[in-house]
């Protein structure tokens, strides 16, 4: 197995600042660091998700002057998203199939995603909220990373691309079963929800007072979405002043009422029940149908941010218990 | 790398009112560089104004003529700044989106086009696109309905449609002022009521082309044939929902009737999230729908 003292990998971090810049978990956001020192991993998850880095909340997508010329600039800049958890790396790849399609690229997602490198680390004492092992995967899963970090007392094993790897000095050395010691007992902790069907008893409930039932409690305030780490929806709008303006992307929710709310005075999804409907199908029916993959990677964000105690795991629960 | 997002400019030709109340305007846009792209009739664009924001708009022009046409009723933000618009200002534009009526398919079919209000934008495009390569298509039967004379878009146009022999355009007002529910009366002099207990019974005069009815009982009273037809609806959804059992009452099957969707958009491309209907997006997948499609989706519409 590949591994490296954390000492050393840390330093050639530090190396890399000029190089790249890099991003890591500050507190509960994820921000640009200038040195490792402003590091702050101890926390499992950042409250704010891995796309604040990849996908900001507000974003610029071209400005225009005066004279109404416009003028686009996409940041183009090697990065480095490091100490991000796997299932918010995993999250980056759910994106993919929206926003990096062959007939309408996005250039803003498409360039950051390209010119990043995404080290994940790997969790050893997973939460309570946590439920990535019910999409296949787990604490360790390196699917989403260029590089995964284990956690040893001194050093860091590493699972993922060789040149990544090789650029942190990583070298042969012991740890295989010491990381299955760890994956295995990290992998207890974490709840396994059966999502087995869960597609087809959704198309089910469709016509039903399921949604109805389930959304009682909700009050709309979109936590849920912003705070998730797959939730992309977004609204286009201009900010202008003397001197010229901007247009920009900021993120939206099919939580509120008036994300699909037309000028006319229609609104398709204006009982509360629709939009729970949008928002559990997206996740679990639209994104399997559409892309063979679920909208959801189990973080558990939602269920812990929530004010008023809605938990996805107990609603994935009812569902299979209401067929 | 193309960029989706960025508007190209483009300089408006002409900016007339289309209503006598001024809610409607319409405008004609040409690129300040480069020709017109290609398109499909029923695909829309996006029409940005810098500092107010963008919205989705059909385009009214076909794909044969110079100029990109848009109606635009005065609703909203982006709406009312469209409506400050006078010839040689600019704003931006991007498109074409959406897949757009099926031409393709109904050719070699007799083509039913009902529509109502200022939803008929792209049915003008679809019915100068049919008239253009007239000998690829059958009969072409146009019923469209709007509250007044002076709603109906495009007026000079019709009145040249009622004339031709290869085109069979019925209209349709239903308000007068004063009146209190539905009329039995001409609402304007020279536009025939229809018998409103049995619509499908009103005996329909050769060379009579303007009425006083509701689309869906002008539907009923013309009775388009089913055979070897198409039906292409695009109107509001009040408008959609009368005149839907009518044509399944006609013999018309889901397959065979398309329509064209409205819903609130941001990006126009499938990506900004609220324009779905399940797992369909209006914008990338629509907004021109068979029914057939329709009835598999959640009853959102």
């Amino acid at each position: 197995m590949k591994r490296v003292s954390k000492k050393k990998f840390y330093n050639r971090l530090n190396e890399l600042i000029g190089q790249y810049s890099v991003y890591a978990p500050c507190g509960d956001k994820i921000e640009e660091i200038k040195d490792v020192s402003e590091l702050s991993i101890d926390g499992l998850l950042t409250r704010l998700p891995s796309k604040t880095y990849m996908f900001p909340q507000n974003e610029e997508l071209f400005r225009w002057d005066k004279g109404k010329k416009i003028e686009v600039n996409i940041p183009d800049r090697k990065s480095i998203l490091f100490g991000i958890r796997p299932c918010d790396a995993r999250a980056i790849a759910t994106f993919d199939p929206t926003f990096d399609t062959e007939e309408f690229p996005d250039p803003y997602f498409q360039k950051r995603r390209k010119n990043t490198i995404i080290i994940s680390m790997g969790c050893n004492e997973p939460e309570e909220t946590c439920f990535c092992t019910s999409f296949g995967s787990g604490p360790f899963d390196a699917s989403g990373s260029d590089l995964l970090l284990v956690e040893m007392e001194k050093d860091f094993l590493g699972i993922g691309r060789e040149e990544i790897l090789e650029l942190f000095g990583f070298e042969e050395g012991k740890g295989e079963k010491d990381f299955e010691e760890i994956k295995t007992q990290a992998e207890k902790k974490v709840e396994k929800i059966n999502l087995k069907g869960i597609k087809e008893k959704l198309d089910a409930l469709r016509e039903t007072n399921f949604f109805k039932e389930i959304s009682n409690k909700c009050i709309n305030c979109g936590a849920c979405t912003f705070l998730c780490p797959t939730c992309y929806c977004f609204d286009i709008e201009d900010m202008e002043r003397v001197d010229g303006g901007k247009r920009m992307r900021n993120w939206d929710s099919c939580m509120f009422k008036i994300y699909t709310y037309e000028t006319s005075g229609n609104n398709p999804r204006r009982q509360e029940e629709l939009r729970m409907q949008q928002r559990i199908m997206h996740k679990f029916n639209y994104y399997p149908l559409l892309y063979d993959m679920y909208g959801c990677v189990g973080c558990g964000r939602c269920v812990s941010y929530c004010p008023v105690n809605f938990d996805i795991r107990e609603i994935i629960k009812l569902i299979n218990n209401a067929n | 790398m193309k960029n989706p997002y960025i508007p190209i400019e483009a300089e408006v030709k002409m900016a007339r009112f289309e209503s006598d109340d001024h809610s409607l305007k319409t405008i004609d846009l040409k690129f300040v560089d480069g020709d017109i792209f290609d398109f499909i009739p029923g695909q829309f664009c996006e029409i940005s104004i810098l500092g107010r924001g963008e919205a989705p708009f059909g385009i009214a022009s076909a794909p044969s003529e110079d100029f990109l046409r848009f109606t635009i009723n005065k609703a909203g933000v982006v709406t009312t700044g469209i409506h400050h618009l006078d010839e040689g200002d600019k704003v931006g534009l991007r498109g074409p989106f959406g897949n757009g009526y099926p031409v393709k398919l109904l050719e070699g079919k007799n083509i039913v086009v009902v529509s109502g209000g200022f939803a008929f934008t792209t049915l003008r495009s679809l019915i100068i696109y049919l008239l253009k390569n007239r000998d690829k298509y059958g009969n072409i039967t146009v019923i469209y309905g709007a509250r007044r004379p002076d709603l109906l878009l495009y007026r000079e146009e019709l009145k040249e449609w009622e004339k031709r022999q290869d085109i069979s355009l019925f209209l349709c007002i239903d308000w007068k002022f004063g009146s209190k529910g539905p009329l039995e009366e001409p609402a304007q002099p020279g536009w025939q009521p229809i018998n409103l207990k049995e619509p499908s019974k009103t005996e329909i005069k050769k060379g009579v082309k303007r009425f006083t009815a509701f689309v869906p009982q002008l539907v009923s009273a013309v009775k388009p044939s089913q055979k070897d037809a198409y039906a292409v609806v695009c109107g509001p959804p009040i408008m959609l929902k009368f005149t839907m059992p009518v044509l399944r009452e006609i013999g018309f099957p889901s397959e065979r009737i398309y329509n064209s969707l409205e819903r609130r958009m941001k990006c126009g491309i499938g990506k900004c999230g609220r324009c779905n209907i399940g797992s369909k997006y209006v914008c990338k997948d629509g907004p021109v729908f068979s029914l057939k499609e329709l009835e598999k989706l959640p009853k959102e519409y």
